[in-house]
């Protein structure tokens, strides 16, 4: 275990990255155009592995990741991407869902109501009281079904 | 008459039965009518017997080589190993639809067994909703989508199953899913039968509480065994995708784990009716719709959808079942009123409610990520892609508030906590996570965001732990028991709560899996020449030669590959492709996943070249382990959550406890 912790330090992403680990991960953010729905680093098809050569060599030649996606999106269009940019038509794609979470967070803290005032202090619950009380629940719960049956 | 025309004649009458078990059903519960009722059960037993008999007679016709259906023909062959045959069953359309309205059948006729006379005021509607259900899904057999089609001239033999398809996980998934998707039908048909009965107390949840539990330990053992699947077969190192199959069968799980977290809170104190209503019937549509995307093909692009014969008539059931619930929910409205007011922000009962919104949030966020390239085709004509690391984005910082709250809620009491409870409970979690923490970036992990992921992660799981041992002590305190016959007890007492503390855990372990592996994974694609090697992590792979082999239906091409590991370790493992008969241009990947201390060396074949050199792409997996050891973590807990108990018949306070309570009895 500890040697796998270990192996974590060289994984770590704080330290420089390797060119493969770079071009695996420029590969997972762009669409292999041939295949259903696999990414560039995972696709096995032909163009996908020649795609993958290409992002390597372009590493090695010193280009950053912008001019390389970029130069993907030139030739197979904006779909290469699979992420959508955050820019135009696509920003939507972004927005949404931010957008609903926060409206959902408001709509939460409205419904509980945040501005209550502070109601007198509960006394702290024992836990063994807790599970005596749910026990007493359930009894219940179970005498009332055996007289409905 | 063959096996296959009883089959089909069984789906007409099986239509017919449940036609007039739904009329029995509801008039007799409008009227009140014992023996209506009755014949409304019957009718149902009748019709689950009907679909089992269906459902025999496909099987057999598999299992006898009936090349004159055209199903059978379609996806077996005579040299198909015996047990795909049966899989075959369920690997097509008709054949799945028909084991989904099987297994609703027969999960129809327990839950109407075990609430016939619990629920009398309400057995009649659901009876009568799962009736139309099934209703809707014998029409697509008897007449649309039918198994039992016969061929103009049968054939001499099949085609075979597709290649991809031959693994342990196509005998377990499906059906598994499958399952998952069509027992969410029940607890929706008794939340509508509530809803028409007028029915204001949720004992009616309290009871059919385990039905949701159900349905909602199928979807998620269906959704860990898919992803297993995808491991370890399609090779291309991960196991979840985002695809729009994928979406649609983790969307109704996520509603649904909301919706029995949110249904907690209605018992209690009665609040949240009207969202839990609306959360089942989300729920349901959901699973309806991931069973037709899976079984259809339709979510690829707009276009596809009417290419699929069910496509329309599957539309038409959805709308139905939106406008009918959301009709019985308005209608009823007056009657789900909130029974007491939310005391205070601090409180189980808003945890749960902060539950739901995240859950729902990234059931939303995955299903307008699937929907989005359609609307944007759609709209400007140019088809986006949302592929996973949009997800990743999105889903990730909300999973991240879920892992955080599942240490927060169990902790928190119910209507509001006190700064001495809150103090009490959560000191000792907060300070295991903190140890925990500091103690994995001393031994070097400092990627801040996986970081902060395995803290929530340690700071949940010291959750469950404290919430065991604090309910444990207790018990020796109050009754004097040893601690392993308390903790057995104190289990065995509140089942429901200290089961689902152990999902929880299993929730833990599955975060920590995925959470390393993403972070964590190394990639490489090498080619080596024979002799030649690669180094990924601590492994050091060799090519020691490419064979050619035959096996019956195919032949495999095999790649010999040493590792050796830094400590000196080494073993040799077999990476292959799989050629079928029938299938050349598709061959089947055999990934080599060797796992040690929880890691994963994955190893594939991706390319070879006649002088025996081999492309292969390694990658190495940390972690992944934990996602199915929780998995059976989960799927434990849920069965402690679900084991029935036995009516305890109620005794007098015991001394210590009436001294406890300082009560004189």
């Amino acid at each position: 275990m500890i040697g796998v912790l270990g192996g974590f330090v060289f994984a770590s992403p704080g330290r420089a990255q390797s060119v493969d680990d770079e071009a695996h991960r420029i590969g997972q953010t762009l669409q292999c155009p041939v295949c259903e729905g696999q990414s560039v680093a995972e696709s096995h098809s032909q163009l996908a592995t020649q795609m993958r050569t290409v992002i390597r060599e372009k590493l090695t030649a010193g280009e950053n990741e912008r001019q390389i996606t970029q130069y993907f999106v030139d030739r197979y269009g904006e779909s290469v991407l699979r992420m959508p940019p955050r820019s135009g038509f696509t920003a939507i794609a972004w927005i949404v869902p931010y957008l609903a979470v926060a409206l959902a967070v408001f709509f939460l803290v409205r419904t509980v109501g945040w501005r209550k005032r502070t109601p007198p202090p509960v006394a702290p619950s024992d836990p063994a009281l807790d599970t005596y009380l749910e026990e007493v629940d359930r009894s219940y719960d179970q005498v009332r079904d055996e007289a409905l049956r | 008459m063959s096996g296959a025309d009883l089959g089909a004649a069984a789906l007409v009458a099986g239509l017919a039965m449940a036609l007039s078990a739904m009329a029995a059903g509801i008039v007799g519960a409008r009227n009140h009518n014992t023996r209506l009722l009755a014949a409304a059960r019957n009718g149902a037993y009748v019709v689950a017997a009907l679909l089992c008999l269906a459902s025999l007679t496909l099987i057999v016709a598999f299992l006898t080589h009936d090349y004159s259906l055209r199903y059978v023909a379609e996806r077996s062959s005579r040299s198909m190993p015996q047990y795909y045959v049966v899989a075959a069953f369920y690997s097509g359309q008709q054949g799945s639809l028909l084991y989904w309205a099987t297994a609703l059948g027969i999960l129809s006729t327990l839950a109407i067994r075990t609430t016939y006379h619990r629920l009398h005021d309400l057995i009649g509607y659901a009876i009568a909703v799962l009736m139309s259900i099934l209703a809707f899904f014998l029409l697509m057999l008897a007449f649309v989508s039918t198994p039992f089609e016969r061929l103009p001239i049968p054939l001499s033999d099949g085609r075979g199953l597709n290649p991809l398809l031959y693994d342990s996980g196509m005998l377990f998934h499906p059906p598994m899913l499958l399952l998952g998707y069509a027992s969410v039908a029940v607890p929706y048909a008794f939340a509508i039968a509530a809803l028409i009965a007028g029915r204001e107390d949720a004992d009616w949840m309290r009871i059919t509480r385990r039905f949701a539990l159900f349905a909602w330990a199928f979807l998620g053992i269906g959704n860990l065994l898919g992803a297993w699947w995808a491991y370890h077969v399609l090779g291309w190192g991960g196991y979840w995708g985002w695809d729009p199959v994928e979406n649609s069968a983790i969307m109704p799980w996520l509603a649904l784990t909301a919706y029995i977290h949110s249904v907690m809170v209605q018992q209690r104190r009665g609040m949240l009716k009207v969202w839990n209503m609306g959360l089942i019937i989300t729920t349901f549509c959901l699973a309806v719709q991931g069973t037709f995307i899976v079984r259809s093909g339709v979510i690829s692009s707009v276009h596809s959808f009417a290419q699929s014969a069910i496509g329309p008539y599957f539309f038409a059931f959805l709308a139905t079942v939106v406008i009918a619930s959301v009709t019985a929910l308005v209608y009823r409205l007056p009657v789900l009123r909130r029974e007491q007011p939310f005391e205070s922000v601090v409180s189980r009962e808003s945890g749960f409610l902060l539950n739901n919104v995240l859950l729902v949030g990234i059931a939303f966020a995955t299903y307008w990520g699937t929907i989005f390239p359609i609307l944007s085709e759609a709209i400007r004509g140019v088809k986006a892609t949302v592929g996973a690391p949009f997800y990743q984005q999105v889903n990730g910082p909300l999973l991240l508030g879920l892992l955080v709250l599942m240490g927060i809620g169990p902790l928190l009491p119910w209507r509001r906590a006190s700064h001495e409870h809150l103090r009490r409970s959560f000191v000792t979690p907060l300070a295991i996570a903190g140890v925990g923490t500091l103690l994995l970036a001393i031994l070097g992990l400092r990627a801040p965001a996986a970081l902060l992921a395995l803290a929530a992660s340690i700071f949940a799981a010291a959750t469950v732990g404290w919430e065991y041992y604090r309910g444990v002590r207790a018990r020796m305190r109050s009754t004097g028991e040893a601690a392993p016959l308390a903790f057995v007890r104190l289990v065995s007492r509140a089942r429901s709560r200290y089961g689902g503390y152990l999902v929880h855990l299993g929730v833990v372990l599955i975060a920590v899996g995925v959470i390393c592996s993403s972070s964590f994974q190394l990639a490489r694609e090498a080619t080596l020449a024979p002799g030649g090697s690669m180094t990924i992590g601590r492994y050091t792979l060799a090519n020691q030669g490419l064979e050619e082999g035959r096996m019956p239906g195919g032949r495999t091409v095999t790649a010999r590959v040493l590792v050796t590991e830094s400590n000196g370790a080494s073993r040799v493992v077999t990476p292959a492709k799989v050629f079928y008969e029938n299938f050349n241009d598709q061959p089947a990947t055999h990934v080599a996943i060797e796992t040690d201390d929880l890691e994963d060396l994955y190893l594939v074949l991706a390319g070879w070249a006649d002088d025996g050199s081999i492309s292969l792409a390694a990658f190495v997996n940390p972690m992944v382990s934990l996602i199915w050891l929780g998995g059976l973590v989960l799927l434990l807990g849920t069965g402690v959550t679900l084991w029935p108990e036995r009516v305890a018949v109620p005794q007098p306070l015991a001394a210590p406890r009436r001294q406890l309570l300082g009560v004189e009895v």
